[in-house]
């Protein structure tokens, strides 16, 4: 006996297959007019909704570090949505090219400014940084009290100059007594006190020689180097492969990396070539124009796309350099020892250089180790913070 | 010696290469033949993985737009098989809901009769005694039931053992109770289920089937792996698809294996790689003409005995014989899905740590069955009668699910990120660069909707929470499909990656019983 229409079967039917087949082109046809969407909206391309004609329009991005903190981002005066898909970035597309001014503005922080052009399919990157706008020091005194407190010996209204418009993250004690025998000597004290008197002599170590040797052998045609003048710097840092040297009174930091690995900030797209003077401003200018000068041939990794310095000045604001040094973290920074106090100053010098102040008041020496930041003002050390502390910590 | 009888056989079933289980067992040309499309699964799916990378590295845009098409097919993907899950799911429950007994009562069936195949090694008593049990329990005329403890002679004492007990227990509950040793070491076999099976099979025709004069063709043969439980109205809800089928004797029937036995006792990762699997049935259950047999099935006696039954000579039997009689039939053959349950056990051990081996190392075995694309591809050269549209939808279909599953998981969750890390400076400043890892993280996340279904859906389908479980649990049983990423790298794509490198190397696999661990053992 065979199955007859007649005989009772099951509510629930398979799945028709015309229904299949029609949920399966349906979805073929949104796939094969969704890519092409997908591709150009990923790409930059922007369909304007809001124009009476059908506009479509090229974009480019915007890509910013800012840091550990919970700094704020403006574009154009206008808070941006924090969109932070990275750690500690944030990426800001659907940007019509054009110049763009963007702020990162945090709590008690100084704020950072830059205006940056925007091409279209391209981000532009940038990172900014945020010191205390009240320096934060921390006391390091030759003596200390038997429960570890900083001691300084000295008047009333020495230390209150020392302090003023600064924030200590201790407490200290003050005392005009000259007798040192019921007080601890503090160890950490005087082992910066040594670093800071082998600093004073300042000089061209050999392996210092040697190692700026080499990294000239290695390093691909430089031709921005100041060479204008000797490089008279007593000390040439070096850190991830940039290095930090003096040439007259100025300061400059060279990338002496392989090409594919060069900080973004020494370089411009190819397309903004012509207008590199008004878009960076002639110090950039300068230096691009004296790489394409020097560009014999073009290797197969050679990037098309963009031209690349490898020399930027670092802004001292017409003040004279008593010493300068990578700042701890990042790199891009250089923390500069002027008449004034200590700065610090971006490497990156599309547009200005943003230079922040991290003490701004004289002092003797300063050295960096360990990560962080040292002065001497006559026989009391400052560590110098570079973050606000969090209160109840 | 005498050639043995082959005028049972089905005419293409009668060629010498018709069990063929790999290149080795040919000559000549066609060894050279067999063995380019034992490589070219594995070769596919490597070039597929390196190509990401190298178009990462040298074309970063171009793997750019491809990973992002990609992750787009994959949302749709999902889509549409959560469309045919959850009809399924619908489907599932009303079946399990009917009253099959009332239906199959419109037609004449109390000629048919059952055999019922239980191949089993070294497991545990007490698994065996639940299948058997839920066997005695069904709605069904136990007289009919041929029931066939099938023994390896490997397992020894033990398993003769257990073959006494069950007979003791069982013998007066079924029409025929039949136990049988598959004897060690058989010259052309490999150890495992399909060539005890098929000597079963054998024993139950002369030893049952002819004696009684019960014809092949009223005869309807369920395999079902020993951990099988069965639901009250399988074989009435089987006889009806079998009388209404439109070719049954040229029709295999797929219940729908939910892999639920041991639910409350297995950890979250088994539990999830166990739902999944079934699931992939529920879905193909709604496509039946992708289907092949899967695990516990049936099929008339004379199907079988017109191929041969079973093969003995490879790994994915339960697979390979719908092969088998598809190609035997010249196409002429269907898989019939039931859309009716059975219970078998989420693969579990002891220890997590050798939950996750076991698991990986049954999944490389299910994932193995890339073994039936090469005899595929070797008799669709040769059966000249199936018709060339359907060979070559049924190679690109089968191509499809074996190159998907290897390398979909691999470049949606590793390589989608390849340009970002490996492509050129002039990609890096892109927008394209930008976006890529957001759009495909979004897309991805929209995937991951099709799990909220899953986990709906597979909290149905658990049984019921015992005493000693906390409430608690369900809510751990919803969230843990968000291991399905790392679940499916691990335990698809990577072992379906190493079973496909096995065969491209011509290191053939043999057959891994796994363990069947339940509570009361543990």
């Amino acid at each position: 006996m065979k199955y007859s229409p007649t005989h009772f079967v099951p509510g629930v039917q398979p799945l028709p297959r015309g229904r299949r087949r029609f949920v399966f082109l349906t979805l073929a046809l949104f796939f094969f007019c969704a890519v092409p969407v997908f591709v150009f909206y990923a790409t930059g391309y922007r369909y304007n909704f809001m124009d009476t004609g059908a506009t479509i329009t090229t974009t480019g991005g915007l890509y910013v570090t800012v840091g550990a903190g919970n700094g704020e981002v403006y574009l154009n005066e206008a808070p941006v949505r924090d969109l932070r898909v990275f750690r500690n970035a944030i990426f800001i597309q659907n940007l019509v090219p054009g110049m763009q001014r963007l702020h990162v503005q945090e709590p008690l922080m100084h704020t950072w400014v830059k205006e940056l052009p925007v091409y279209p399919y391209i981000v532009t990157e940038a990172e900014s940084f945020a010191l205390p706008l009240v320096p934060q020091v921390r006391l390091i005194t030759e003596y200390e009290t038997s429960t570890g407190t900083p001691l300084i010996i000295g008047s009333a209204t020495g230390t209150a100059a020392l302090f003023a418009g600064v924030s200590s993250t201790l407490p200290f004690v003050s005392t005009t007594t000259k007798s040192t025998s019921t007080l601890t000597r503090n160890s950490e004290y005087e082992y910066l006190a040594s670093l800071f008197s082998t600093t004073t002599a300042t000089s061209t170590t050999l392996i210092s020689r040697v190692v700026d040797g080499v990294t000239d052998a290695l390093t691909f045609n430089n031709p921005t180097t100041a060479t204008s003048s000797p490089v008279l710097a007593t000390t040439t840092k070096l850190q991830d492969d940039l290095r930090l040297y003096q040439s007259g009174d100025d300061i400059f930091v060279d990338f002496i990396g392989p090409e594919r690995s060069i900080p973004y900030y020494f370089c411009v797209p190819t397309t903004a070539l012509a207008s590199t003077s008004e878009l960076y401003g002639p110090e950039v200018m300068r230096g691009v124009a004296s790489v394409l000068a020097a560009r014999t041939e073009v290797t197969d990794t050679t990037n098309l796309e963009r031209i690349c310095r490898t020399t930027i000045r670092i802004d001292r604001q017409w003040q004279t350099v008593i010493g300068f040094d990578f700042f701890p973290s990042p790199t891009d920074l250089v923390v500069i020892h002027r008449t004034d106090g200590i700065f610090v100053t971006e490497v990156d010098d599309r547009s200005w250089q943003n230079t922040q102040a991290l003490y701004p008041y004289p002092v003797d020496e300063m050295i960096q180790t360990g990560g962080k930041i040292y002065v001497k003002r006559g026989k009391i050390i400052l560590e110098l913070l570079t973050t606000v502390p969090v209160v109840g910590n | 010696m005498s050639e043995p009888d082959q005028s049972h056989l089905l005419p293409y079933a009668r060629r010498a290469d018709f069990h063929v289980g790999r290149a080795t067992e040919l000559t000549g040309r066609a060894r050279v033949l067999y063995r380019c499309f034992e490589i070219f699964p594995g070769l596919a799916s490597w070039t597929t993985l390196i190509g990401v990378v190298l178009m990462s590295i040298y074309a970063p845009f171009v793997a750019a737009y491809f990973i992002i098409a990609f992750a787009l097919f994959w949302v749709l993907k999902t889509g549409f098989l959560s469309y045919h899950l959850r009809y399924n799911w619908k489907r599932l429950q009303h079946h399990t809901a009917l009253d099959w007994g009332v239906l199959v009562k419109d037609f004449p069936y109390q000629h048919l009769h059952h055999v019922i195949i239980l191949p089993f090694y070294t497991e545990p008593q007490s698994v065996i005694e639940a299948t058997l049990e839920s066997l005695a329990n069904t709605h069904y005329d136990k007289s009919k039931l041929i029931v066939v403890l099938a023994s390896e002679g490997r397992a020894g004492e033990y398993a003769e053992n257990i073959c006494r007990t069950m007979t003791s227990k069982y013998q007066s509950v079924f029409g025929t109770f039949l136990t049988t040793i598959h004897p060690a070491n058989v010259p052309g076999e490999m150890a495992g289920k399909g060539s005890n099976a098929a000597y079963a099979a054998e024993e139950v025709r002369t030893r049952v089937l002819d004696p009684q004069g019960l014809k092949y063709g009223e005869v309807l043969v369920s395999i079902f792996d020993i951990d099988t439980v069965l639901y009250p109205d399988y074989f009435n809800c089987l006889v009806w698809h079998f009388v209404t089928a439109r070719r049954p004797l040229k029709s295999s029937f797929q219940p729908v294996p939910i892999f639920n036995n041991n639910m409350w006792e297995a950890p979250a990762l088994a539990r999830v790689v166990a739902m999944s699997s079934t699931f992939w049935e529920m879905v193909q259950q709604e496509r039946p003409e992708r289907m092949a047999t899967f695990s516990s099935h049936s099929v008339s006696f004379q199907a079988l005995y017109e191929v041969g039954y079973w093969q003995k000579n490879m790994v994915s039997e339960d697979s390979r014989i719908y092969w088998n009689l598809m190609i035997a039939n010249d196409g002429e053959y269907d898989v019939i899905p039931l859309s009716y349950p059975v219970s078998m056990d989420a693969n579990a051990a002891p220890t997590l740590w050798r939950t996750i081996v076991q698991i990986y190392k049954q999944h490389r075995r299910w994932t193995y069955g890339v073994e039936n694309f090469c005899y595929v591809l070797h008799h669709f050269k040769n059966n000249k009668k199936i018709p060339r549209g359907a060979r070559i939808k049924i190679i690109l279909q089968q191509a499809e699910g074996y190159w998907s599953l290897v390398t979909n998981p691999i470049m949606l969750f590793i390589l989608g990120w390849a340009p970002i890390f490996l492509g050129s400076q002039e990609f890096h400043q892109t927008v394209l660069s930008y976006n890529l890892p957001i759009m495909v993280r979004d897309l991805l996340s929209l995937a991951m909707f099709g799990l909220v279904i899953s986990s709906i859906i597979s909290l149905s389908l658990i049984p019921p929470r015992p005493a000693s479980a906390s409430r608690f649990r369900y809510i751990v049983m919803a969230l843990q499909w968000i291991l399905v990423p790392a679940t499916m790298i691990f335990f698809s794509a990577i072992p379906g990656l190493d079973a496909q490198t096995r065969l491209m190397f011509g290191r053939y696999m043999g057959f891994w019983v796994t363990p069947k661990t339940r509570a009361s053992e543990a």
